[in-house]
């Protein structure tokens, strides 16, 4: 990491404004990343006191932080509901009967652990990385340091790669074992093929089968109506979905000065050969529209989403947004 | 288009670095692995086209900044008539002969000067209406017809003819090169695409002076570096008869210029046939003021000889008269058949003479020497003959109070050494305002106090010390001698004649002897002893003169007052010595006419206020010219400097006429004579040799005219020589108009620029 930083620092002193210069070779995807490589002290330092906690009840077999959908007896007092046949007589509030000559039974909420699902665009435009680290390599950090956040709080972790389909499914566990081998898996994965995150969450529906939590981690340089179909169907089933939007400093400012050949990353033997001052504007514009139009998607879904950009720390864009997730989250239970 | 500094030329490939590195730039291209391919690959190709024809203007701008700037540094002059503005585009001067020789009557009784004028007239009325033109009369010392050079409009055109047919040959000598050198000096006006120069005369070598080959080159050169450069072209006319008689009168002398009227003068006129064959018999005739007064008849005259004739008269009225001498004769050349004289004639000129108290006492002093040789033998008793030069004696010790200025010349006669404060600053001043001194030393002179007060250490009076008494004996052989004068000095030009004078003859039997002046430029030695010591010593203090001799005026001394010479001595040194204060009447040519008048003298009858007084000069060519005056007291003075041109100059003063009223008569009139180069008689054409040397100078189109006068052959050469060239149809500077490209390109270039980054890379980048 930190010879990435270094090297990413000295690219931009290379480049214009921060940017690198076309000259600048397009650094290797670090497909041969470590174990060790993805999981960052530093970010993991930084969010190791925070919690990601779903916004919503989630489904579990074992005792954890999240509210569960069961109401259960020993735990938190949730309301009263009146008593109905059926219903055991263990639970009825005497006291309250004693005062109100009626029969109420007590209903307390559940907390278990969460099952969450990281779904990694390993896509070929993810492999993009002029001055900084690749948005793949910036992503796979982000679902390492996810992953161990979660298993530290004893949620289950299920981890699928998707690239032009779903390339792995790991299921959901909780032991250190299991993030052993989400960090292999992920160490071992290439980015290739276009994205199509949205068919892929259509196709990971039937492995949801407990509510709980989906965070897609993916540049989003994909169609948008069908990850809008596939989101919609995974918020339909209740489940919590944050979507990490990994992008580049050089695909937001788009600043390089010198006529170059872009090759497409997700499909190598197409290329355009561009002036990039002369199309600045209208790419700016166009990729603002796409941003826009993922916002409020995010936004239409009640999604949360977050976007890092690979020049940015990990740990404190991942902080920040634990914060101010965790922040909204208090703040709807207040309201509720 | 011609350019200053063309090597900048070589630096025009610089242009092609913008386009290298617009191909180079756009033939690098680096290979970006990209992600977000979508949004590249939906590119419209909307405005490309603008953006295109952008960054091509950018590279136009670019090397169009750097080509100005090569061109700014070249300093191109554009060759075309289209910049020019609606002035004149062409300066023509005519420079025109109108010298002495001129007047050379051809065969057929033609004047080579008709024929010059009728290639004038051709040139002037073929010259394009956009044209400059002066004419320029090469005898006058450069005179130009006209003020100033004038468009060639219909108007001007008849004007510039009729003042051109009206002008005749005058008596002076053109000098072609000054001539020349004053077209050089016109101002040329900027605006001028070209400047061309007909010199129209004869093939006198005088005028040519082919031998200054150095000074012809320096002209041309000059010439061909003017902006526009001059173009000269020479059209003469050569003296086309095989021998011919031309008689003149080449000089004509007399024995004094001023004097009394009782004095008579003694005319001296030289005859010369310069011709080349025999004169028959020779008319002379005399003339003064224009009218006849005798005439005689002179024996033919041999080619190359001369003959004197001499005419004795007395002029009895006061005033200036002029004496002319005419031939009458039938020869090439008439205008130089007569020559003039001006004779002042004044009933007296008063000289102060002022003699030591001692000598007062005896009976032969110096004084009385002076007054036999004036032909007064005292200041009441006049001779039969008498000088102009009327003394008055006083003693020594009265100078101080008597007023100088009436007088001509102040004699001090064998002064002490040293004279009263007062009346030496006196004398000093007398002086200084033109006056005459003449000091002579004497028995009673101590040299101590002579060289203290008279010599002052070289700031004196006089410039030379007296060494100490040489003193011969009156009995021995070895008497003193004085050594003839040199003729070259108007004071002792008479005294140099040893065959008529004895001034070789004279015995000096004691002199004091000066140490001799070394290297002083202020003085001279008019007389020398045997010895080769300065006798007499002249020098010069302000205006004025002063003469120092070594002995008195007596025959104690020396045989010199016994002598003939003695007279002439006398008469000569104080005419020599009064001539700052009297007006010079006879002068060479570019000699100021000056003119001093006492207006309470002019008419005691008529009570005129001199304020009102109008002095005017009439001039050889009959032109009338107003002068300046300026009064100071009662005396009125005026000066004119314009005398190139020899002949008879006239001034008159008269009461100004008030609007139409004609003028009056005039109360004064005064006659200048401007002296004639006699050379200007000796016709001939240049030889082979001056014409091939004058032919070789590169930058002078020769042509000879045709005695005949035809005026094709002005035609012609008009035609060739006023068809613009390429080289002059234009003389505009671009440098200004490049740099003006520069800049614009410079800042145009930047905006573009500018517009550009901020449109590819946002205001960011513009900041950067």
């Amino acid at each position: 990491m930190s010879q990435s930083r270094a090297r990413s620092f000295l690219d931009s002193l290379r480049g214009f404004a921060g940017a690198s210069s076309p000259e600048t070779p397009a650094p290797a995807p670090s497909e041969t990343m470590t174990t060790q490589d993805l999981l960052d002290a530093k970010a993991l330092l930084q969010v190791n006191h925070l919690e990601l906690l779903a916004e919503t009840t989630v489904n579990g077999v074992l005792s954890g932080k999240h509210r569960s959908t069961h109401k259960g007896g020993c735990s938190d007092f949730s309301e009263h509901r009146p008593y109905s046949a059926g219903d055991d007589l263990r639970r009825l509030d005497w006291k309250l009967f004693a005062r109100n000559d009626r029969y109420y039974v007590k209903q307390y909420d559940d907390e278990t652990n969460l099952q969450a699902l990281i779904v990694l665009d390993v896509s070929g435009s993810m492999k993009f990385g002029l001055s900084t680290l690749s948005k793949f390599d910036y992503a796979r950090l982000l679902t390492a340091c996810l992953s161990r956040l979660l298993v530290r709080q004893r949620d289950s972790v299920a981890v699928a790669i998707a690239g032009g389909g779903l390339q792995t499914y790991l299921k959901p566990r909780q032991s250190p074992g299991h993030l052993q081998l989400i960090m292999e898996t992920l160490a071992a994965t290439p980015a290739h093929g276009a994205s199509r995150i949205g068919l892929i969450l259509n196709q990971l529906l039937p492995q949801l089968k407990r509510k709980g939590m989906v965070i897609v981690i993916s540049d989003f340089f994909t169609s948008l109506p069908e990850l809008k179909e596939g989101l919609t169907n995974v918020a339909a089933r209740g489940h919590d979905v944050l979507m990490f939007e990994i992008l580049s400093p050089e695909e937001i400012n788009f600043d390089f000065r010198y006529r170059a050949r872009f090759e497409d990353l997700e499909a190598p033997s197409r290329w355009l050969d561009v002036d990039p001052g002369a199309i600045r504007n209208i790419y700016l514009q166009r990729m603002q529209q796409h941003r826009d139009k993922l916002h409020t998607l995010a936004t239409d879904l009640g999604c949360d989403l977050g976007t890092l950009t690979t020049d940015a720390d990990l740990g404190d864009g991942l902080a920040y947004f634990l914060r101010k997730r965790a922040f909204q989250t208090k703040q709807k239970h207040r309201s509720r | 288009m011609s350019f200053l500094s063309g090597l900048f030329l070589f630096a025009l490939p610089i242009i092609a670095i913008p386009i290298a590195l617009h191909f180079y730039q756009r033939k690098q291209r680096d290979t970006i692995p990209w992600g977000a391919m979508r949004f590249l690959l939906q590119d419209s190709p909307r405005g490309n086209w603008w953006r295109d024809l952008e960054r091509y203007l950018i590279l136009f701008l670019r090397c169009l900044a750097l080509a100005a700037l090569v061109f700014a540094l070249a300093r191109p002059m554009l060759n075309s008539t289209i910049f020019s503005s609606g002035n004149a585009d062409r300066l023509v001067v005519l420079l025109l002969d109108d010298s002495l020789s001129t007047d050379f009557q051809l065969r057929g009784g033609k004047a080579i000067f008709a024929t010059l004028k009728t290639q004038a007239n051709e040139i002037i009325t073929r010259l394009p209406t956009q044209t400059r033109l002066q004419v320029i009369l090469g005898a006058s010392g450069g005179r130009p017809l006209v003020s100033e050079p004038v468009l060639m409009t219909s108007t001007n055109r008849e004007q510039i003819l009729s003042g051109l047919e009206k002008l005749k040959p005058t008596q002076g000598t053109t000098h072609l090169l000054d001539g020349l050198q004053s077209v050089l000096a016109m101002p040329m006006d900027d605006s001028l695409l070209s400047a061309q120069v007909f010199v129209l005369t004869d093939q006198q070598p005088k005028s040519w002076n082919p031998e200054a080959q150095y000074r012809w080159q320096q002209l041309i050169e000059s010439a061909q570096n003017l902006d526009p450069p001059l173009a000269i072209t020479a059209m003469s006319c050569p003296l086309a008869r095989d021998a011919f008689v031309n008689l003149s009168v080449a000089r004509i002398t007399s024995s004094a210029t001023r004097t009394s009227p009782t004095q008579p003068l003694a005319f001296l006129a030289e005859i010369e046939n310069s011709g080349q064959q025999v004169s028959s018999n020779v008319t002379l005739i005399w003339k003064v003021d224009g009218i006849e007064q005798t005439r005689e008849e002179l024996e033919a005259i041999q080619p190359g000889e001369s003959r004197s004739a001499r005419w004795v008269h007395q002029l009895a009225d006061a005033g200036v008269h002029l004496v002319t001498c005419q031939i009458e004769t039938d020869d090439v050349l008439p205008l130089d058949n007569s020559m003039s004289l001006a004779i002042e004639i004044v009933d007296q000129l008063p000289i102060l003479i002022v003699t030591s108290e001692q000598e007062t006492s005896y009976e032969t002093h110096e004084a009385n020497f002076v007054q036999a040789a004036l032909g007064t033998t005292s200041p009441d008793q006049l001779s039969s003959w008498q000088s102009v030069f009327r003394p008055k004696i006083i003693p020594q010790e009265r100078l101080s109070e008597t007023p100088l200025d009436p007088y001509q010349v102040v004699m001090l006669l064998g002064t002490s050494g040293t004279l009263p404060e007062e009346a030496m600053s006196k004398l000093r001043q007398f002086v200084d305002d033109g006056g005459g001194l003449w000091i002579t030393l004497g028995q009673q002179t101590d040299p101590e106090l002579f060289n203290k007060h008279f010599v002052a250490g070289g700031s004196g009076l006089v410039p030379c010390q007296i060494k100490g008494l040489k003193d011969y004996g009156r009995q021995t052989e070895k008497t003193g001698e004085v050594h003839p004068p040199e003729g070259s000095h108007p004071a002792t030009m008479l005294l140099s004649d040893t065959q008529r004078l004895d001034i070789d003859q004279v015995q000096v039997y004691r002199e004091f002897q000066f140490r001799p002046p070394a290297g002083a430029k202020d003085h001279r030695v008019l007389l020398k002893s045997g010895n080769g010591l300065p006798m007499a010593i002249e020098s010069y203090l302000g205006k004025g003169r002063v003469i120092c001799l070594n002995l008195p005026l007596d025959e104690k001394w020396s045989t010199l007052p016994l002598s003939k010479s003695f007279v002439v001595m006398v008469n000569d040194w104080l005419s020599y010595l009064s001539s700052p204060k009297g007006i010079q009447y006879n002068v060479m040519p570019g000699q100021s006419l000056a003119c001093r008048l006492d207006t309470r003298q002019l008419d005691a009858q008529s009570s005129i206020d001199p304020s009102t007084l109008e002095l005017m000069i009439v001039d050889p060519t009959s032109a009338e010219i107003p002068l300046k005056t300026q009064m100071d007291e009662a005396t009125l003075s005026a000066a004119y400097s314009l005398t190139q041109l020899p002949g008879v100059y006239s001034m008159t003063l008269a009461p100004q006429g008030e609007g139409t009223e004609p003028k009056q008569s005039p109360l004064k009139q005064l006659t200048y004579v401007v002296a004639r180069d006699s050379d200007e008689s000796h016709l001939a054409n240049l030889s082979s040799e001056d014409q091939s040397k004058l032919t070789s100078l590169s930058g002078i189109d020769w042509y000879e005219l045709s005695p005949n006068g035809e005026v094709s052959q002005a035609a012609s050469i008009i035609t060739t020589k006023l068809q613009p060239s390429a080289d002059s149809r234009a003389r505009t500077p671009l440098w200004t108009t490049a740099l003006i490209c520069l800049l614009t390109a410079f800042l145009l270039e930047l905006f573009l620029s500018s517009r550009a980054s901020v449109s590819r890379f946002g205001y960011s980048a513009a900041r950067v």
